[in-house]
């Protein structure tokens, strides 16, 4: 369990689903292609540009769903979809938490696939 | 499957690595080696992708700045090789309800995305599409000779004339139509037919381009649509089809010589909105059969406007034999001896309900070419029928009266023909011999076994058999001789001049004398005058019809209205004049 505790955005119970070698190869996909996307998404915040909101949500979705918790994900999915009908409070409080938990659950990946190395 | 032995070839078009990767994973654990896993991240590969060989295809809904529908829009789903599924974290409900228009097979989330889920998707989408290609292809392709059939060759033949990369001066549609088609189905039967049908179609495909598209628009007509040709090689290149004919054509024991007919038009030469091609090739090969057959003709622009009227007339006249526009008037044939009236001819007119009255010359060609001529043919019979079986309830005609119908080539060949008459006859309880059916000598000139076979069943149940139009045709005279014909119609045309002409007099006297001594009766047609009926009667002409007789055109009520009083007390007396 002092493992499961570590990691609070990465959903270790993914390794039985993929198998552990798969996981540590989306993992290391993850550890190269998040943060930039992640980038993206936090400049066309900052900027406010919707259509990249939108997108770069779009695409965080799926990929933080394959080894992040579900949460993260829904998180994503109601930026994408609910963006234009949201206050602009809870717009912001989304976004921050979004990207909070996706920088969390990049260092996550790091730091597990330095363990398990 | 193409790829290796028991290989899935999987598509996957996705630009996101991460998504990539995760699907890829989801293939190997599902399939392990069993699927060559082809990959696509960009529109432009994804294109390419799409126009080879694949079993399935796992496509984003996104890909860079294309959507799924805007990249399968250049493409017709039942022309792809395998199914499309599309893997996506789309949350509009329209894009899923509007895949089925882009020939999307699923729709699977990304977030919901698992082992069992794609491959329950895979094997439900595989075996559809399976199962729409399988359907496809019956809808697709002729059955007997598996070239493209209509629908599916118009389809691309209005791709090829709307594209802006065909140059429609290079561009050409080929027409070709065996000559006499069913005399072979009608001598050897259509099993024969058929086997002949496919070896053409072997043949055109053996002599055509990889490019040229072939297409059977059904029974014996062919169509080539060939692209990129100077126009100085078209030529050889319809000579090359019509030459692919000619070998013998071997089936089972029988040997059968086959030529073709062949219509060309150039694309270009379609060029107002309401051209149609196909009638203008049609139109073509018409012409190469109108003069001689076993040749092809060009398209002649200055015939544009005929070929369409003939096409609106064709549609009309369908209409017209429903809508009841076409009437019979009935011609008396009068007993020269006796000036009394033995029968009548029907002759066919329509009424045009904008056009007026049209006469058979402008109309019975069209009903040939446009393949109404047997349903006219059978109009015409029944109604000539129903007209004396009406004569005979109210007046009892006497003993010998006929009707005479014109009857064309095309109904000759027809193997029911006589098993139609004979129904017709039946039906309203009437002899035989009150029918007789008027042939052309030309009508003669095709098939002489099927026609002699037709006119010797006719002549057996007692129908009268005449030849129409006599001295103007090409008969053979031993051929007419050998068959059952009892009538010789002399053509108005030498008729008309025995009163001024001894040429003319000294022909219609040899004429008659010839009927004569085949047996035969003879009818002078378009007589005028009554120094033409005293000279035919000098000449011992049996009958005679035509203008001197009755001005106008009688329906058959005015006919009897006319003549029925006279026939009644014939039919009292027993028929004594008859028998003369």
């Amino acid at each position: 369990m002092k493992e499961l505790d570590e990691y609070a955005e990465l959903n270790l119970e993914k390794v039985d689903e993929f198998g552990a070698e798969d996981f540590l190869t989306i993992l290391t996909i993850c550890e190269n292609h998040l943060p930039p996307t992640l980038a993206t998404f936090s400049e066309a915040c900052r900027t406010q540009n919707a259509a990249d909101i939108k997108s770069t949500a779009h695409n965080l979705k799926s990929n933080v769903s394959y080894i992040g918790t579900t949460g993260l994900s829904d998180i994503y999915r109601t930026i994408e979809v609910e963006l234009e009908t949201l206050s602009e409070k809870d717009i912001y409080y989304l976004t921050q938490e979004a990207t909070r938990r996706t920088h969390c659950l990049i260092e996550e990946v790091s730091r597990y696939l330095s363990s398990v190395v | 499957m193409e790829a290796g032995v028991d290989q899935m070839v999987v598509l996957v078009v996705e630009d996101n690595p991460i998504d990539l990767q995760h699907i890829i994973m989801m293939l190997r654990r599902v399939y392990g080696d069993g699927c060559d896993i082809r990959q696509a991240s960009n529109s432009v590969t994804a294109s390419n992708y799409l126009g080879e060989y694949f079993d399935v295809c796992l496509m984003d809904f996104h890909l860079e700045s294309v959507t799924a529908f805007q990249l399968l829009s250049k493409f017709d789903a039942e022309d792809l090789p395998g199914p499309i599924i599309c893997i996506t974290s789309e949350e509009s409900p329209s894009v899923e309800s509007k895949g089925a228009d882009y020939g999307i097979a699923d729709f699977i989330k990304k977030t919901e995305l698992n082992d069992t889920l794609l491959k329950r998707s895979i094997r439900y989408c595989t075996s559809r599409h399976t199962d729409l290609r399988r359907m496809s292809s019956i809808a697709k392709f002729d059955g007997l000779t598996g070239l493209v059939n209509r629908a599916a060759f118009m389809h691309r033949l209005q791709s090829l004339l709307a594209s802006d990369v065909v140059d429609p001066d290079k561009s050409y549609l080929f027409y070709l139509d065996i000559d006499n088609f069913k005399f072979i189905n009608d001598a050897y039967g259509h099993a024969v037919g058929d086997r002949v049908l496919d070896d053409l179609a072997r043949r055109l495909t053996a002599s055509a381009r990889n490019t040229d598209i072939i297409g059977r628009l059904g029974g014996d007509e062919f169509v080539i649509a060939v692209t990129g040709v100077n126009r100085n090689e078209i030529e050889a290149l319809a000579e090359k089809f019509i030459e692919s004919t000619r070998r013998k054509f071997i089936v089972d024991e029988l040997e059968l010589a086959v030529s073709i007919s062949c219509g060309v038009v150039r694309f270009s030469q379609c060029h107002t909105e309401d051209s149609d091609i196909l009638v203008m090739a049609d139109e073509a090969m018409y012409r190469a059969k109108l003069t001689g057959k076993d040749k092809f003709c060009f398209y002649d622009d200055s015939r544009g406007l005929i070929a369409r009227n003939r096409a609106i007339m064709v549609q009309e006249l369908r209409s017209a034999l429903e809508r009841d526009e076409l009437h019979l008037i009935y011609e008396p044939q009068i007993c020269l001896k006796t000036g009394k009236a033995t029968g009548a001819e029907a002759l066919v007119r329509w009424l045009h309900p904008e056009r007026g009255l049209i006469r058979p010359k402008d109309f019975i060609p069209v009903a040939e070419s446009g393949g109404l001529i047997l349903l006219l043919g059978n109009w015409v019979l029944k109604t000539a029928l129903e007209a004396c079986s009406k004569w005979q309830q109210s007046h009892h005609l006497p003993e010998g009266f006929c009707v005479a119908i014109n009857v064309s080539a095309t109904q000759l060949l027809s193997p029911d023909f006589v098993d139609t008459v004979k129904a017709e006859l039946k039906e309203r309880d009437l002899p035989a011999n009150c029918l007789q059916l008027e042939i052309t000598e030309n009508a003669l000139l095709g098939e002489s076994a099927v026609v002699k076979q037709q006119l010797e069943r006719a002549a057996k149940l007692g129908i009268s058999i005449a030849i129409d139009d006599f001295g103007t045709g090409y008969s053979n005279l031993s051929r007419i001789q050998k068959l059952p014909i009892d009538t010789l119609k002399l053509d108005i045309s030498f008729v008309s001049k025995i009163d001024i002409d001894p040429s003319s007099l000294v022909l219609v006297q040899c004429m008659v004398q010839m009927a004569h001594a085949l047996d035969m009766k003879v009818v002078a047609e378009g007589v005028a005058n009554e120094r033409q009926v005293e000279l035919l009667n000098e000449l011992d002409c049996e009958l005679a019809q035509g203008w001197y007789y009755e001005e106008r055109e009688m329906l058959a009520d005015q006919f009897f209205a006319l003549y029925g009083a006279e026939l009644e007390e014939r039919t009292a007396a027993v028929g004594l004049e008859i028998a003369e």
